[in-house]
């Protein structure tokens, strides 16, 4: 068994040890990123107060019923067999360190995670089970480093929708391993919506792998925080099984993003894919690193990276850099990248049909991000994502906390295009359930 | 409306284009511009609507006896003009139908009812023979040439202009499409009184219209005026015979 406490103090060493950014990247225009650990932290109390008015609001303004709400100092739930949170000092949580895919030695941002978390929320579901579970996580001025453990074992279907909304006062970070395992015939969508206040730098590593015919679909909405750098490796390493991951960002206000995604096929006629969308306004800042690989031996394996961006304005940078490492021949690979302004012929195409430049901008806009969003599965996560879009494009790029989710509010709403019919399922449910 | 063109001059960057344009077209009136390749056809119509890479130098544009010159793009197509462009653009993931939306809104200037608009879409697309696929699409996407032209008559007839330009309406059209487009342009024109400027380079399209008001255009400039005849003569001699 793991010695947690020499595990924390080993982890400490890394994170103080390992250099911050050094990437090439950052030649022109860095991220810089110095997280301190602070010692002084605001009582429980005032800790699970916060999270409580944020879960409250929340729930008011959208409807949604969280499965759990984790906090800097814990979580309260309305419970769900399939979730459990597990603490430091717990012997399970010994076990969770030590199978985790997460190395502190990798990255600082893993280390500083592991000698930060002291909590980690365990999500098991069991062979030839469902589980549809949605969790907030919440934080006020304190980071809030949570481990999050994902199996979804054989047979079985797992949705999951994470909803990131700390708003902190003062700067602070909100970071999270999260391991993600299927077993065979085992698949699973899971939705991370990323709204955090301005205060808060999200650091996000995700590491998934998938038995036999397995498949996980990840999407990443990025709307919120200060700055994003995620570090996450997606590997399709059972036969025939699928990895498809989109992320979405919508950046204004300086924001910075930092995104390095590796989708990795390492089995026979495994399937992995990328997709990242990306718009850029005042200032905003976003890297984007999509990494493809076909290990030696995946035959018949089909691998693409499609990364594209839109700059609203020209102060604004997006930086989309995709590349491949293939080591097997019988493979289907492609890659594409494309990033620019708004198209001037566009504009004086719907312009010419009365529809003023605003109007006509959003309506681009919307139709920049229609195909990712309409590939959400979930009704929950596809509406909310459109609403949080929705809500700041027409803001002017203002950070939303809460979306109100209105029809009025998702132009996708009256769109034809079949994965609009799961918006209108999902309302239509929630009506009835109401 | 009577649309009046000036003694037009415009360009595109230091390129001088349109050279001295005058042209005027009434409601209830159908004219056409003959010319050749790169003559200035598409760049006189996309400078009625106010394309932002085309710089007026000279003369004016009014609707009515006002200058349109200092409208936005949008406020021109609300005054009740209308432009079928020879290229229309395909645009990602805007919905064809969110978009018809959009504009019927814009120029309305009120609420629409998708029930009505749905109806009318539908309507128009048998209409035109057009698939019904095409209410489901983005924007012109993935549409044929000939698919896009009729989308663009679909869309005039929604719009209900009071003066349509059509820039080749019938350009990448099979025979029987042209006939189908121009009795859908006629459809139009017999229920609205619009006003209307056709470029074309063919005469097949003018066979089922008739229209009475002939121009043809060289280098910038309108070098004739006139009705049927002129159409036979460039069938017969080309434009060489029109060189200044
Ligand atoms: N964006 C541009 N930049 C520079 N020159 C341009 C641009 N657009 C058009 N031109 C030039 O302006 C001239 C007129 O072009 P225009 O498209 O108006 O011709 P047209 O009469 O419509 O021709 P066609 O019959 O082939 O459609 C051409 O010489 C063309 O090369
Ligand atoms: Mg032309």
């Amino acid at each position: 068994m793991i010695d947690q406490k020499r595990f924390v103090d080993d982890a400490l060493r890394e994170y103080s040890k390992l250099p911050g950014e050094l990437e090439q990247l950052y030649t022109r225009r860095s991220v810089p990123l110095s997280i301190e650990i602070k010692q002084e932290s605001l009582p429980d109390k005032k800790k699970e107060g916060v999270a409580v008015e944020l879960h409250n609001e929340l729930h008011a303004k959208t409807g949604v019923s969280f499965d759990a709400t984790v906090w800097e100092g814990g979580w309260f739930t309305c419970g769900s067999p399939a979730m459990k949170l597990v603490k430091f000092g717990e012997d399970e949580y010994g076990e969770l360190l030590s199978n985790s895919q997460h190395k502190s030695s990798e990255d600082k941002y893993v280390a500083l995670i592991h000698a930060t978390s002291r909590q980690a929320l365990k999500i098991d579901v069991k062979d030839s089970t469902a589980a549809e579970l949605k969790v907030l996580f919440a934080c006020s001025d304190d980071p809030l480093p949570v481990q999050i453990h994902i199996s979804v074992g054989d047979g079985s279907k797992l949705t999951l929708f994470e909803w990131h909304a700390s708003q902190g006062h003062k700067d602070t970070f909100s970071g999270m391993l999260r391991d993600i395992r299927l077993g065979k015939n085992a698949s699973c969508e899971i939705n991370v919506l990323h709204n955090e206040g301005q205060n808060t730098t999200v650091l996000e590593h995700t590491k998934s792998r998938g038995d036999d015919r397995s498949s996980v679909k990840v999407n990443y909405v990025y709307a919120g925080s200060g700055t994003a750098r995620a570090r996450n490796l997606f590997e399709a390493s059972g036969y025939e099984s699928k990895v498809k991951v989109e992320e979405i960002i919508v950046g204004s206000k300086k924001q910075k993003f930092d995104l390095n995604t590796y989708v990795v096929n390492a089995a026979e006629n495994s399937e992995a894919s990328l997709g990242s969308a990306a718009l850029a306004m005042q200032e905003c800042a976003c890297y984007l690193k999509g990494f493809a690989k076909i290990t030696n031996g995946a035959r018949g394996a089909r691998s693409f990276v499609g990364e594209k961006g839109l700059l609203v304005d020209n102060t604004a940078r997006i930086n989309s850099i995709p590349s491949m490492s293939i080591g097997e021949n019988a493979v289907k690979a492609t890659h594409s990248s494309a990033t620019g302004p708004i198209d001037h012929d566009s504009m004086f195409y719907l312009t010419s049909r009365g529809i003023n430049a605003e109007t006509a901008k959003q309506l681009m806009i919307f139709g920049f991000f229609s195909e990712p969003i309409s590939s959400i599965k979930s009704g929950l996560a596809k509406e909310v994502a459109s609403s949080i879009i929705t809500a700041k494009i027409k803001a002017g790029g203002e950070l939303i906390g809460i979306p109100e989710l209105k029809a009025e509010n998702t132009i996708w709403e009256s769109a034809t295009e079949p994965g609009i019919a799961h918006h209108y399922k999902y309302r239509e449910e929630r009506e009835a359930n109401a | 409306m009577k649309l009046e063109i000036k003694d037009l001059h415009a360009g595109i960057e230091k390129k001088d284009i349109i050279k001295g344009v005058n042209l005027t077209v009434k409601e209830g009136e159908a004219h056409v511009i003959m010319g050749p390749n790169g003559s200035g056809k598409t760049t006189l119509a996309k400078a009625v609507f106010g394309y932002p890479g085309i710089k007026v130098s000279k003369g004016d544009i009014l609707a009515d006896g006002r200058s349109i010159l200092p409208l936005k793009t949008d406020a021109r197509a609300q005054l009740g003009l209308f432009l079928g462009f020879q290229h229309p653009v395909e645009i990602e993931g805007v919905g064809f139908v969110n978009f018809l939306r959009a504009s019927r809104e814009a120029v309305s200037q009120g609420q629409t009812s998708m029930k009505e608009l749905m109806k009318d879409i539908k309507l128009l697309s048998s209409g035109l023979k057009m698939d019904d696929s095409i209410i489901g699409r983005a924007l012109n996407k993935g549409l044929s040439g000939g698919e896009k032209k009729k989308a663009e008559i679909l869309q005039m007839a929604l719009q209900k202009p009071k003066i349509a330009i059509l820039d080749e309406p019938d350009s990448g059209l099979d025979i029987d499409a042209v006939k189908i487009v121009a009795s859908n342009i006629n459809k139009v024109v017999e229920e609205t009184r619009m006003g209307l400027l056709v470029i074309t380079h063919y005469n097949r399209i003018l066979s089922y219209m008739h229209p009475e008001h002939v121009h043809v255009m060289m280098d910038g400039r309108i070098v004739a005026d006139g009705g049927n005849e002129l159409i036979d003569r460039i069938e017969k001699e080309g434009y060489e015979s029109f060189g200044r």
